[in-house]
This record gives structure tokens, sequence and C-alpha cells, in this order.
């Protein structure tokens, strides 16, 4: 399949003792969304952190742009600017203002002009709504505002592809909207998204595959209508029910 | 009702213990310049111990202005040098050899970090003393061996310039664990966001962590200089003219031991206290967090 953007075959990875990752094999093809669920230490965040090697599975192939990121030859640095990740905890250079945090990357990685690196940090500013904080401290910002400052700041590296590591999760309940706002406008702009969340209303409404994680293998995966209506995995259906039950999706 | 009375009672306690402490300053004031007037005057070192130490600080004030400068030097010169070199050394210190790097990169990282943990080992695990003999001495021979003359020699490898390098030698081993420390401090997120931009490890450590690895380790490298004002008293064995080294020969000239060391103490004190004064103000100014006085390693 030509359009596929990652590969990942038979990926493996234990902490010590603990297996998280047992045999993962996923496709995810451009512009689509994929949403991953499941339950805390089922392994859905370390799968995203080995996909751009955060963590260092021990076996198996991601497969992305041609070239196998498990390959050690590889330029990892090359393959990662084109990897873009956002954190659960933001992760915003403390030591920065917001455009800063924007142009860093864009200007040592990619090294690009300053006015250049600052016009496409205004800009994917300006598109996550925070026009009027450029200038502003990285470290005095809302949860909500962060996230979105991290969001620009991996768009400012024009990625082929998006990962979000639980983007909602250290946010409050009432600012959880204003960065799935932000994601869902990505979506709809055609960006090859994969996100560990555990926002059902989200995964369902915008991804175009559900993939529902469990003790390390990914047990079921298809459209979120079908997943979230009428799942085959006894599993699945437990988990989502307790969702359902709380809120109402 | 009590609690007022109470309240009242205490306010008049504390304006008198105000009055009672003003009074007894400028008592001590009166005295003071009455003993300074009088030890001016006098050709011979008085009995009495508070007048002995007026008039020894007086007669030998040039010799206690130079040590008093020497000591600043030093522990300036030394705390400054040794922030660079540490910088370089926490950099070697911190390398780790990582799965992806070819062999010899591999051995290289290996090697730095190793340098610079037996370089903390070695330094820190040796009395400040004793190093600064050994690096006089091994100065000093190794200029020789170029067939300088004594003279020629000292002047090169003056006590002071070699005294500075064990002062910044030393340091740089103690405010290399500082930085260390201020570098394990910053987020692991923040050099993951970093990584995960594409920025190469070097990018990263340059540009995001060490900028606040070193905003983490500015207290504690003030407290490095105040340590170093105090411990640069011990390259007064190798002839350092510090305070200590003038204070020993004011003592030696006026042949009267207890009275001058007290007056060095109350020196120090004063150093320590405006350099921590100092440090808290421009914490305040930097908006960071400031300590005390540090104990001596």
């Amino acid at each position: 399949m030509s359009d596929t953007v990652l590969r990942i075959e038979g990926l493996e990875k234990s902490f010590g003792e603990l297996e998280v990752l047992k045999g993962i094999d996923l496709e995810i093809r451009k512009g689509e969304v994929v949403c991953i669920i499941g339950s805390s230490g089922s392994g859905k965040s370390t799968l995203l952190r080995c996909i751009n090697l955060l963590e260092e599975a021990d076996a198996g192939h991601i497969w992305f742009d041609g070239q196998d990121l498990m390959d050690l030859q590889v330029d990892l640095n090359a393959l990662r600017q084109k990897i873009g990740m956002v954190f659960q905890s933001f992760n915003l250079f403390n030591n920065k203002n917001v455009i800063d945090n924007c142009t860093l990357a864009p200007m040592t990685v990619r090294k690009i002009s300053k006015a250049q690196a600052e016009e496409a940090a205004v800009r994917n500013l300006t598109t996550v709504g925070l026009a009027d904080f450029i200038y502003a401290d990285s470290t005095r910002l809302s949860g909500g505002q962060k996230q979105r400052v991290a969001i620009a700041r991996a768009l400012c590296m024009e990625p082929e592809i998006m990962l979000f590591d639980e983007p909602t999760s250290a946010l409050d309940p009432e600012i959880v909207g204003e960065v799935l706002d932000v994601m869902k406008a990505l979506a709809a702009e055609g960006m090859t998204m994969v996100v560990v969340t555990h926002e059902m209303a989200f995964a369902k409404e915008v991804s175009d595959r559900v993939v529902f994680m469990d003790q390390g293998v990914i047990l079921e995966q298809g459209d979120p209508n079908e997943i979230f209506t009428n799942p085959k995995n006894d599993r699945t259906r437990e988990f989502l029910s307790r969702y359902l039950e709380d809120k109402q999706i | 009702m009590k609690k007022e009375a109470n309240n009242n009672r205490l306010r008049i306690l504390k304006a008198a213990a105000w009055i009672a402490g003003i009074a007894l300053l400028i008592w001590c004031g009166i005295r003071f310049a009455e003993t300074v007037r009088v030890c001016r005057d006098l050709d011979k070192n008085p009995q009495s111990f508070g007048a002995s130490m007026v008039y020894m600080t007086l007669k030998g004030k040039d010799m206690l202005i130079t040590g008093v400068w020497t000591t600043v030097r030093l522990a300036l010169l030394g705390t400054a040098i040794a922030f660079v070199l540490a910088i370089l050394l926490v950099f070697l210190r911190v390398q780790e050899p990582n799965k992806r790097d070819k062999e010899a990169v591999k051995a290289l990282k290996w090697l730095a970090s190793h340098f610079a943990r037996l370089y903390v080992f070695v330094i820190r695990g040796t009395p400040m003393m004793v190093q600064a003999l050994i690096f006089y001495y091994f100065g000093f021979n190794l200029f020789k061996r170029t067939g300088m003359t004594v003279t020629e020699i000292n002047h090169v490898w003056s006590f002071f310039i070699s005294g500075l390098c064990t002062v910044a030698l030393n340091s740089t081993a103690y405010l290399t664990e500082v930085l260390r420390g201020g570098i394990l401090a910053v987020d692991r997120g923040q050099t993951e966001a970093a990584r995960s931009l594409g920025m190469t490890n070097w990018q990263t450590m340059l540009k995001v962590v060490f900028p606040q690895a070193v905003k983490n380790s500015i207290p504690a490298i003030g407290n490095e200089f105040i340590i170093n004002i105090k411990d640069s008293s011990v390259l007064s064995v190798i002839g350092v003219m510090d305070l200590m080294y003038a204070t020993k020969s004011v003592s030696g000239i006026y042949f009267r031991s207890l009275e001058i060391y007290c007056v060095a103490a109350l020196l120090y004190l004063v150093l320590t206290w405006l350099s921590s004064l100092l440090l808290k103000w421009l914490g305040k100014k930097l908006d960071m967090p400031v300590r005390g006085i540090p104990s001596s390693n």
C-alpha cells in the first residue's frame, strides 16, 4: 500500500521483567486519525513512545518514510523531525517564551532563518488560538494554553504524522475542550494523527479508526461506530461499558 | 481585653529593648572611637585584650587590607574560573554511551565521563591544603626544568597564581557536581520534547538543558563563592598573601596571637556576611531562592 505512512511490525518492549508490548502490528495511512484506547498500563503510551524511539523497543520494525527506525544505522534525528509529538505534561521549554519554544527546533534542526521560523510560529500559534500570547512566558500559561503551544511547536516542524500521548489527561475538564477543538481542526485539515486518549467522545467523533489495547496487545481495531456500538471482543465491551455508563456517549 | 493588655506590655518591652540596644551600640561606638584614638598614639602593644585588637589592626592595616583584597580576588576569580571549567567538565561527566553510537564515539563518551568522575573523586577526596602544596611545587619544578631562575619562576608562577589555580581547580570539582545536580533536576520531559523535535543530544543539552541547569545551580554557585572566601585561608601555607597570611604576619610582628586571630575571624565574618547579602539581593533580582551562609564542605 503506497499511502501507508507508518507500519509497525511485531514490536516488543519489556521494562525489566514486565512485558509491556507483546508483538504489536499496526499500520497508519496518510491522513488517517487513529485513536488508541485501553486501560492504564495496557501499553498505549509505551507504544507511542516507541514509535519515535523515546523508548527503544526490544524487537520489531517501525517502517517510516521508507526506513526502519529500529535499524541502528538510521539517522534518527532526521526521521524524528517528521514525527511530531505532544506529551501529557506539555513539556514546553521552561527557559523559552512561547514563540522561542516554537522557533528553536526549526532554527537548530532545519536551519531555517529566524524570520522564516517566526513567521511559521506566528501562523501556527494563530491556528491554535494563541495569537495574543506570542511573547508570553511559557511557564505562566494555563494547562490548556501550554498544550496548544506544544501542538503549535510540533506543527512548526511540519511533521508528516503527529503523535498525541494523552494530551488532555493533565487538564481539568473545563479546558479539555479547547485542546480537543484544536486537534479536531488539525484532523479536518488532513493531518495524520495517532492519539492515545481516554476521551471516548473525541475518539468516536474524530477518529477514522479506533485501536483497543489490553495487556500489551491490540485486541480489536476498526471503525469507531462499530467498536463503540458493537464491540466484538469481551474485554473491549467490558472496558467501554464502564465509559458508556459514566459519560453517556 | 487581656490580650490587648498583653500586646501593650509586649510593645513596651520591645521599645525598651530597642532603646537599650541603641544605647549599647552608642556606648560601644564611643568606647571604640576612644580606644582607636588612644591606640593611634601608642607605640607599644597595650595589655588589654580589646585595645590590643585595635592596636594591631591599626598598625597592621596595610597588610590586612592587602590580605582582604587578595582573599576577595581569590574567591571571586577562583569561583568564576571554576564555573567555566565546571561547565566543560560536567558536559564530559553526563556523556552516556548510546546503543546507536559508533564504537569510537562510545569509547570516547566512556572516557570523558570517567575522566570527569576521576577528577571529582580525587579533588573532593583530598584536602585543599595538600592540593595547594602539590600544585605549587609541581609548577615550580616544571618551570625549573625549562632553566628559569627562582626569581623568574616566582614572577610567572607566583604564590597568588598557584593559589588561584588551586582554588579554581578545587572548586571545579564541587561545581561540576553542583551543575550535575542542576542537570538532573531538569525534568526529563524537557529532553524528550527536544529530542522528539529532531534535536540532537548536543543541541538539546546546549539550548534546553544547560540554561535551566545553570539557573537551578545559581544559589549553590553563590555558596561555593562564600566557601571559597573561607577556605582560601589554607593557601597561606604556600605563602599567598591572603587575609590568613596577613594575620599571621601581624601576629608575628606584635607577638600577640589570640587578639589578631579574633580580628581575622571578624573580617572573614564580615566578608561572608556581605557576600551572602549580595547574593540574596542578586537572587531576588533574578527571582531565585537563596540560602544562608553555608557550612564548609
